[in-house]
């Protein structure tokens, strides 16, 4: 039995349901300004929270998610918390226009 | 007697919904169903020169009346599961003749694409009786559109992690004022999907629910979706399935 076959034998086996997924994503969005479609690839951590859809993760594994996460922050070398608001909003205004 | 100060306990909710209550006799959404039903008679538009009065949404060729409410569902002659702007592009397309694809790429509020989505009028129900959610389901081809939009509605990427789920997958949450529906189950009736479209106070407009989700994922700081894009379509057929037995309020009021 072929590939195309089998898909037309189950199209809402969840090996199906990821690839039409991915397909449909890819599709559907384009570029708009910052915001380009190489948003849409997901991390490790992204990808398991999606597949839990609303229900709670093994708390070990949520933890071990968490922890991971956590480490990747990086906080200022400095000390300083608040910048300088106005060079901000210049970025924030260019990365608009 | 003095009167304590009621007002203070007051929610911001409360006040929104007051709100709504006054302006229920007068939704500006009314003009936008007038132009809608204009639109959608109009005898010579486009390069057919026709109207749209023979489209078919769903219960056959020029049957509007509750057609709204059992939207998104499979098209044969197209082979896709529609929504109601994405079919309304099918009907531009073949009974008047305009480039669908050029219209889903202009931008919103301009052009053609203007009175497309504001061209709403055949899901309005004429007699204002309550028109309740009731897409239909059991079709291998329906299901699995269902199961694609759980999974694009639990789908988190962006730089802020964002999904559907993070704003809309618990009870009690809020944008500042705004409260925000689950819509992983029947939110209610005139609630999440059963309010749109709906006339926009903050900005006066008619927001369509393809503008709608447009606006959910700019704020998701995710990329362009597509105006009628599979990803949208699947949007609706989660919701709307979520939704069986809401009342449809719109064109609903909103902030």
């Amino acid at each position: 039995v072929g590939v195309a076959a089998l898909r037309r034998l189950c199209i809402a086996c969840p090996a199906e349901l990821r690839r039409a997924a991915a397909a449909m994503l890819k599709a559907s969005f384009r570029d708009q300004g910052i915001a380009k479609v190489d948003r849409l690839q997901q991390d490790a951590s992204n990808g398991e929270c999606s597949a839990a859809e609303g229900k709670p993760l093994a708390e070990a594994r949520a933890k071990a998610i968490e922890a991971a996460n956590l480490a990747t922050v990086k906080m200022p070398a400095d000390g300083k918390y608040i910048g300088d608001w106005q060079a901000g909003e210049r970025w924030r205004r260019t990365a608009e226009a | 007697v003095p009167r304590p100060l009621l007002a203070q306990t007051k929610s911001a909710a409360d006040g929104i919904a007051e709100y709504r209550k006054m302006l229920e006799d007068g939704n500006p959404a009314e003009l936008f169903e007038a132009k809608g039903e204009g639109l959608w008679k109009q005898t010579r538009r486009g390069p057919k020169n026709a109207s749209l009065e023979q489209c078919d949404l769903g219960k056959g060729p020029g049957k509007v009346k509750g057609a709204f409410v059992e939207l998104p569902r499979y098209f044969a002659d197209t082979g896709r599961v529609q929504d109601l702007e994405s079919r309304l592009l099918t009907c531009m397309a073949n009974l008047q003749g305009f480039d669908a694809g050029e219209i889903a790429k202009t931008p919103f509020g301009r052009g053609e694409q203007k009175s497309t989505w504001k061209r709403w009028w055949p899901g309005s129900p004429p007699s204002r009786a309550a028109m309740r959610f009731n897409l239909p389901q059991g079709m291998p081809r329906r299901s699995k559109m269902y199961e694609l939009g759980k999974r694009v509605f639990f789908y988190r990427g962006g730089p802020y992690d964002f999904s559907c789920a993070s704003c809309h997958g618990e009870d009690g949450k809020r944008i500042r004022l705004q409260d925000l529906p689950n819509l992983t189950k029947n939110p209610g009736d005139g609630i999440g999907f059963a309010a749109w479209p709906a006339y926009r106070v903050s900005n006066g407009e008619l927001w369509s629910m393809q503008l709608r989700l447009n606006d959910c994922y700019r704020q998701q700081r995710f990329p362009f979706p597509g105006y009628a894009s599979d990803v949208t379509i699947a949007l609706g057929v989660y919701m709307g399935v979520n939704a069986k037995g809401a009342e449809s309020i719109a064109p609903a009021i909103k902030r």
